[in-house]
């Protein structure tokens, strides 16, 4: 069918109504919500998609749920099409993390068919976390499982309506093995009114404009995303980027599980191969193929298309594989509840990305890892009033954000994958669960240092209140291993979650003051990250949470930033000292200039080995990338030398390797743990912080967290000719 | 004879608008602002009001009854990070509250990820370095679990006014709305030892759930009270000066308006952008007697554009608005607003490209062309090169404007564009139009709206110069002109009502019990009544409208449905549950609510009105001949139109002579007092019973 061509103002109507819709149905959720997860942390997502189930448009802040909704819409057609049949006033509700839903089965999808004039031209729908779906483990995170079928409820595709009358008895089914069943009863009743108001809104607009106008402007807006996207692509230079992550607890005991990605980029394509990825576990925090492909497209979507809408078109040049079996592309029947290896797979392909992109025309794109975990706590006990309480306890999510090359990450944002999701007023937490807080404030000097660096991390404490007790599941990592960083910057700082028992805190508010942490009187424990605690009244938590990576070397970050950081409160005017090179005069907090000039020679002489080895000064550094070749990143270039091609310092000339060999091994290496770049952290011995040092300038090329005795990664390599 | 009277202190010029409340014929007035001093060009405005209706001033504020101003000063301020040094002291544990700012980050579509304002030193209201934190502690149910600590108190207090020397504290503790001893002996202590530090309690200000947006709006009490309060009590001197003895109010961000000084029952934050706010109530009230529905505003002044759309006559309020990246809790008018006006100043960019504002000329020096020292080009000079504006005809011929100074300024930058001259002012005025037709596509194309189906309603100095240009973009067949052109947001402020908003919480099961219903309704309304009469409304002139919030239990957002007047009676309730049904259905589809869990009242409110007395609006020119033009022409003029092929003979018309029923074609301009209509070629203007001008396409 030739496309119809439509007027500008048409086609921009139909555009920003999609949008609109979305807008609205996430309001509609939102405001008809009843868990905290819908009504405080925006975690959830809407989906528009066309009648084959390509999307249209997205909307929220999980940006997984591209995928999710996806997948519903597919399934549904897929597998009750002809029998029982897709008719107007249906909707289907699926959680099956293995071909219809989300990341794991708490994760329900509602979708409805949208019929105009009888014929079906669009779906609309939600996917959220529910509070429970049933199982052995409150609020679904089951640390012993060793099959998804110990999980609670899984929904293949279902009709929740049939010809807009909901099925009682699939309803009374659902209720009745979930924990909170009034909850999330009207939990879901937002979902389907979501679904409804998008179906509404959507047959309105139809009608407004003609189905064969709507028709040809939803594969105008999906064509429009694909097109700007691989142009976007076709400006990042072709060839292998490689990243290596670890999630380090199975939920029995510590061990570090590797996550490897592998990119490659040709022309307007990119593919990114998991293969050398651990195999799967009969624990819960394997991820299926379609919740670790939701997972990477979230982390990839923000960096690459800022600036065009969120569509089926941006699935198109992106290929996202892995063998079957691995962590991340587990097979039934192994449990995924805890999910977690698909946080390791999206940062893993961001770090690709960004490695990509900071040898592009996009550089100042390039971004650092942002804090890799969202460490959250599920509570389960009686409320103050008595009544079953689920806390899905989420206010550890605001770790730092990664560090861009023009740019400081963003303080207290979030995961990468969850940009918008908020976390509660503490009155609005104080109200409806049994908790009172003592504070929640920043993670000072939780940031990855650099030229930019990255957002620091928030700091929580908490005690039970006006109840028993409450039984706690901990989902955690990023303990002992850090993020990936650009150009030399320094990792960003981890989680620790410790409880101090049975405080003297009541008697100590009550005579007068607040006391703070090191004052309270408790016996400590740590927590492993993954397990399941008990809290009882007169105990004491608190999570530390880590910041997102830093850009750059942190002696070139610019020494009135650093004053102002300090002034802040973002950083200690030790740190400003130690790893910033930066003296400041602590009666004025100014930068004393002749004092960090020093201090900045001193640490690049000590990292060379003796001042006498630093050939040439920074500040030689001609600046001005005026070198026809590839530049990789900050300090690095590529340039033409005899017959082939060498690698040489961007400041200082300094000719390092020859193109077709690792960089790394031809610099000076330091190697340290990684309380060289945060003090306080818990150290593990396998964990090792490398820095790449330039033997001309001094200058910190790059960095890398990695396990002892693995090979340096090879950031780029080019494709085989 | 009794008066009203409306002035909008806009950032170029003070608007006055003043209606006979017998016969309900209006006057208006424009003079130069005075950012140094605003109440003089206030004074200036009245004076010039009180010479056209043939009498002295101090005889003229004798007879008025009530004025109603507003002003875009605080916004400005908040825009040119003029803000006066502010402190908050809140609880310990928590001083990040502010600049943590829930953390979320929208990242979606065009948006770029950036900081959170408040986390930042380039854009916080307050640094985390002004943010002290005292030991307390209150629960969920109001009881103190910590006292507070005074000596804590003092330290902070002293800190943040001796040593970090700031003008204001803003206060915000948790659950002070449950439990205000705390704030308010932290008020105290400060009144006592700093009496001319201004302090604000969140108790006070805002008793709502949400620390966050609860501190927001502290501060933002401050912000407003320290720069708005000194004006006002200064105004209020000179009104006094002046022979004025009755009430001064000032507009609500929301809408209506309140009283002002001892007078002033609401907090200051309530008036944050009080300026905006006349244009679309004014619109509103116009497009009603016009019998229009669905209308998009543009209000153009000086300095900022402001666009805001009415659906089915009702304007879109916002009850969490982002202030400038913060959300606050704080009813407004939803309304866009863009850096762009008549004075916006033309520059090159890299490029190079030609840029237009946001950066204004504003009201001192003002655009070159007024001859104040401006040598900056700016849109009104490249509309009086480009033979829009008569520079003998300026404001009534009161203002002089020089066209050579307009030329130089535009020739400065022609030549940095290696452009003519004609070329560089079409350009500026072409770059100025495509930055309105974005904000008005914010409003309307982006929300799913259709403009193409509404009445577009274009006023302020330079609206009617551009609207008609902007018409064809947005595909509008309807253009209005109002006749309070200029003064068209003036006027708005003359068709509020004094708005207070009195609620309390209370969590019962449905049908709640209504002796208790009865007592919470009787004391809001005892409360609105008190508030009313303070603000000088006659008891007969009082309105009560009571709304419940209504959710199903276990949800945590309500829907507000409205409660009948009078004794409840258990028998008044199912009607309220129908209205929530059908309220709730409405928003969120049919069958969408989950009944079985049952029904809980949550917050009552009392919304109390003060209407003022206000009569039909007089037609215009009543036994004058309809349809004349013959009078009304002022001969021809070149003027440039890219529809004509450049500049091309205009017919001239003189505003106040057209009567009603008079057809002007385009090209042409009518020349009114305060601003200048412009026709392109292709378009049609029709002056109706009121004077107002409505622009179509020809044929």
């Amino acid at each position: 069918m030739a496309t119809k061509q439509l007027d500008a103002i048409t086609l921009e109507v139909i555009r920003n109504r999609l949008r609109s819709i979305c807008d609205e149905m996430f309001i509609v959720v939102k405001k008809t919500a009843a868990s905290p997860i819908y009504t405080e942390s925006n975690d959830y997502s809407l989906a528009l998609l066309d009648d084959q189930g390509k999307v249209l448009q997205i909307s929220g802040t999980a940006a997984f749920h591209l995928i999710s909704a996806k997948s519903v819409v597919m399934e549904t057609m897929r597998t009750l099409k002809d029998d029982p049949g897709i008719f107007p006033g249906d909707i289907f509700m699926a959680n099956d993390a293995y071909a219809a839903g989300g990341i794991h089965s708490m994760d329900i999808g509602v979708v409805s068919p949208v019929f105009c004039d009888g014929e079906m031209v669009a779906w609309a729908g939600a996917v959220s976390q529910q509070m429970d779906i049933g199982g052995m483990s409150p609020g679904g995170f089951n640390l012993e499982a060793t099959e998804c079928y110990q999980e609670g409820l899984r929904f293949p595709p279902m009709k929740l309506y049939e010809g807009g009358r909901l099925r009682q008895d699939l309803w009374n089914f659902y209720r009745a093995n979930v924990r909170l069943a009034d909850k999330q009863a009207i939990d879901m009743m937002g979902q389907v009114s979501a679904a409804r108001i998008g179906t509404q809104r959507l047959q309105e607009l139809c009608a407004e404009v003609g189905v064969d106008a709507f028709r040809a402007a939803c594969r105008t807006v999906i064509q429009m995303a694909e097109d700007k996207l691989r142009e976007k692509i076709r400006q990042l230079p072709d060839g292998v980027y490689e990243h290596v992550d670890y999630e380090e607890h199975d939920t029995k005991s510590h061990k570090f599980l590797k996550i490897k990605c592998t990119l490659t980029i040709k022309g307007d394509e990119m593919t990114f191969d998991f293969t050398g990825s651990a195999p799967q576990l009969q624990t819960p925090i394997n991820a299926t193929e379609l919740g670790m492909k939701a997972g990477v497209f979230a982390a990839l979507i923000p960096a690459l298309a800022w600036d065009s809408p969120w569509n089926e078109g941006l699935l198109q040049p992106i290929h996202i594989t892995a063998p079957p079996g691995t962590l991340i592309s587990c097979q039934p029947p192994a449990p995924v509840s805890m999910c977690m290896t698909m946080f390791r797979a999206a940062e893993a392909a961001q770090a690709c990305l960004s490695k990509a992109l900071a040898f592009s025309p996009h550089a100042g794109r390039a971004n650092a890892a942002w804090v890799g975990m969202w460490p959250v706590i599920v509570g389960y006990c009686l409320d103050q009033y008595g009544f079953p309480c689920l806390i899905p306890w989420m206010d550890g999510g605001p770790g730092g954000g990664g560090a861009w090359a023009s740019m400081d990450g963003v303080d207290n944002a979030c995961m990468i994958v969850a940009l918008a999701a908020n976390v509660c007023d503490i009155e609005w937490s104080e109200t409806y669960y049994p908790l009172l807080f003592l504070e929640r404030s920043i993670t000072t000097d939780s940031e990855g240092a650099g030229m930019y660096r990255g957002g620091v991390g928030i700091q929580v404490m908490a005690t039970p209140y006006h109840t028993l007790g409450i039984q706690c599941i901990n989902a955690q990592t990023r303990k002992h291993f850090a993020g990936f960083t650009v150009s030399g910057g320094f990792p960003g700082g981890l989680h620790t979650q410790i409880i101090k028992r049975q405080t003297d805190l009541f008697s100590r508010m009550a005579a007068g003051g607040m006391p703070r942490w090191v004052e309270l009187q408790g016996q400590e424990q740590l927590l492993e990250s993954k397990c399941r605690f008990m809290m009882m009244s007169g105990d004491v938590i608190r999570f530390t949470g880590g910041g997102g990576s830093g850009y750059g070397d942190p002696l070139d970050r610019d020494p009135a930033r650093v004053a102002t950081d300090v002034k802040w409160g973002y950083v200690t005017p030790e740190k400003a000292a130690a790893v910033y090179g930066v003296v400041l005069d602590p009666a004025t907090g100014a930068v004393d200039a002749g004092a960090t000039a020093a201090q900045r020679s001193a640490i690049r002489a000590a990292l060379v080995g003796g001042s006498s080895r630093l050939t040439a000064a920074p500040e030689a550094a001609t600046g001005n990338g005026s070198v026809a070749g590839l530049r990789l990143g900050e300090y690095l270039e590529v340039v033409p030398a005899g017959d082939g091609r060498t690698v040489r310092c961007h400041r200082c000339q300094h000719h390092i390797s020859p193109f077709d060999q690792n960089w790394k091994d031809h610099v000076i290496r330091r190697e340290s743990s990684l309380a060289a770049a945060h003090a306080g952290i818990l150290e593990h011995e396998q964990v090792v912080f490398h820095r790449f040092i330039c033997p001309g300038c001094g200058t910190t090329l790059g960095t890398e967290v990695n396990l002892r005795g693995e090979p340096y990664l090879w950031d780029y390599r080019p494709l085989p000719q | 004879m009794s008066y009203a009277i409306g002035i909008d202190m806009g950032g170029t010029f003070v608007d006055g608008i003043l209606m006979d409340k017998q016969n309900g014929e209006v006057r208006i007035q424009k003079a130069p602002s005075t950012p140094g001093n605003p109440v003089e060009g206030i004074a200036n405005c009245l004076q010039a009001l009180a010479e056209e209706m043939g009498t002295a001033l101090p005889a003229l504020l004798e007879r008025t009854d009530e004025i109603i101003h507003g002003t875009t000063a605080i916004d400005n301020a908040l825009i040119n990070r003029n803000l006066p040094r502010t402190g908050l002291i809140t609880t310990r544990g928590f001083k990040w509250t502010v600049p943590l700012m829930r953390s979320g980050r929208p990242f979606h579509e065009d948006q770029q990820l950036t900081h959170k304002p408040a986390a930042r030193e380039e854009t916080a209201w307050v640094p985390a370095y002004l943010i002290a934190e005292v030991g307390e502690r209150v629960d969920y149910q109001g009881t103190v679990l910590a006292p507070l600590s005074m000596s804590e108190v003092e330290v902070a207090v002293r800190h943040l006014v001796e040593e970090q020397q700031v003008q204001n504290i803003a206060v915000c503790l948790l659950w002070s709305f449950k439990n205000p001893t705390h704030e308010q002996a932290i008020e105290t202590f400060i009144k006592e030892r700093y009496p001319h530090v201004l302090v604000s309690i969140s108790s006070k200000v805002m008793p709502v759930m949400r620390e966050f947006e609860r501190s927001v709006s502290t501060i933002l009490n401050c912000f407003v009270g320290r720069v708005l309060g000194t004006y006002l009590d200064a105004l209020t001197a000179s009104l006094r000066q002046s022979g004025y003895g009755k009430s001064l109010y000032v507009m609500q961000s929301s809408g209506g308006a309140m009283a002002t000084g001892e007078k002033c029952h609401q907090p200051f934050v309530y008036a944050w952008n009080s300026g905006p706010t006349g244009g679309v109530i004014g619109a509103r009230f116009m497009a009603d007697l016009l019998g229009h529905r669905h209308i998009l505003s543009l209000d153009m002044g000086g300095t900022t554009t402001d666009v805001s759309l009415i659906m089915d006559g009702a304007p879109q309020v916002l009850t969490r608005p982002r202030v400038h990246g913060y959300t606050a809790h704080l009813p407004v008018l939803d309304i866009v607003s863009i850096g762009a006006g008549g004075g916006s100043i033309a520059w090159v960019d890299h490029g190079p490209t030609l840029r237009v504002g946001p950066r204004s000329a504003g009201a001192e020096p003002g655009p070159a062309c007024y001859g104040r020292g401006g040598t900056s080009p700016t849109v009104t000079d490249a509309n009086v090169v480009l033979g829009y504006i008569d520079p003998g005809a300026f404001l009534g011929g009161r203002m002089r404007v020089d066209r050579q100074l307009a030329l130089d300024a535009i020739g400065g930058l022609a030549r940095a564009l290696d452009m003519d001259l004609t070329e560089t002012a079409a350009g500026i005025v072409r770059v100025c139009n495509a930055n309105m037709v974005n904000a008005m596509r914010t409003v309307s194309v982006e929300r799913g709206f259709d403009p193409r189906n509404m009445l577009m309603m274009s006023f302020g100095g330079a609206g009617p110069t551009h609207g008609a240009f902007l018409m064809d973009a947005l595909g509008i067949r309807h253009n209005l002109v109002p006749f309070t052109e200029t003064a068209h947001s003036a006027f708005g402020f003359l068709t509020a009502d004094v708005t207070y908003s009195f609620s309390t919480s209370d969590v019962m099961f449905f049908p709640g019990n209504v002796q208790r219903l009865n007592k919470l309704y009787g004391q809001l309304e005892e409360q609105g009544r008190q508030a009313l009469t303070l603000a000088g409304i006659p008891e007969d002139r009082m309105v009560f409208n009571r709304f419940a919030d209504l959710r199903y239990r276990g949800q945590v957002w309500e829907v507000s449905v409205p409660v009948p007047a009078g004794q409840l009676a258990e028998a008044s309730m199912p009607a309220v549950l129908a209205a929530f049904e059908s309220r709730y259905e409405a928003l969120y589809g049919k069958g969408s609510a989950w009944k079985q869990s049952g029904v809980e009242l949550v917050n009552y409110r009392v919304q109390a009105v003060g209407r003022f007395q206000r009569p039909r609006l007089a037609h215009r020119a009543n036994g004058t001949a309809r349809g004349a033009t013959g009078s009304a022409a002022r001969g021809r003029r070149s003027a440039y139109f890219a529809e004509a092929g450049g500049f091309s003979p205009t017919d001239i018309f003189d505003g106040a002579r057209l009567t009603p029923g008079a057809v002007v074609s385009g090209p042409a301009i009518i020349e009114k007092m305060g601003t200048t209509v412009v026709i392109p070629p292709g378009k049609r203007a029709t002056l109706d019973d009121y004077g107002n001008i409505l622009i179509e396409r020809e044929g």
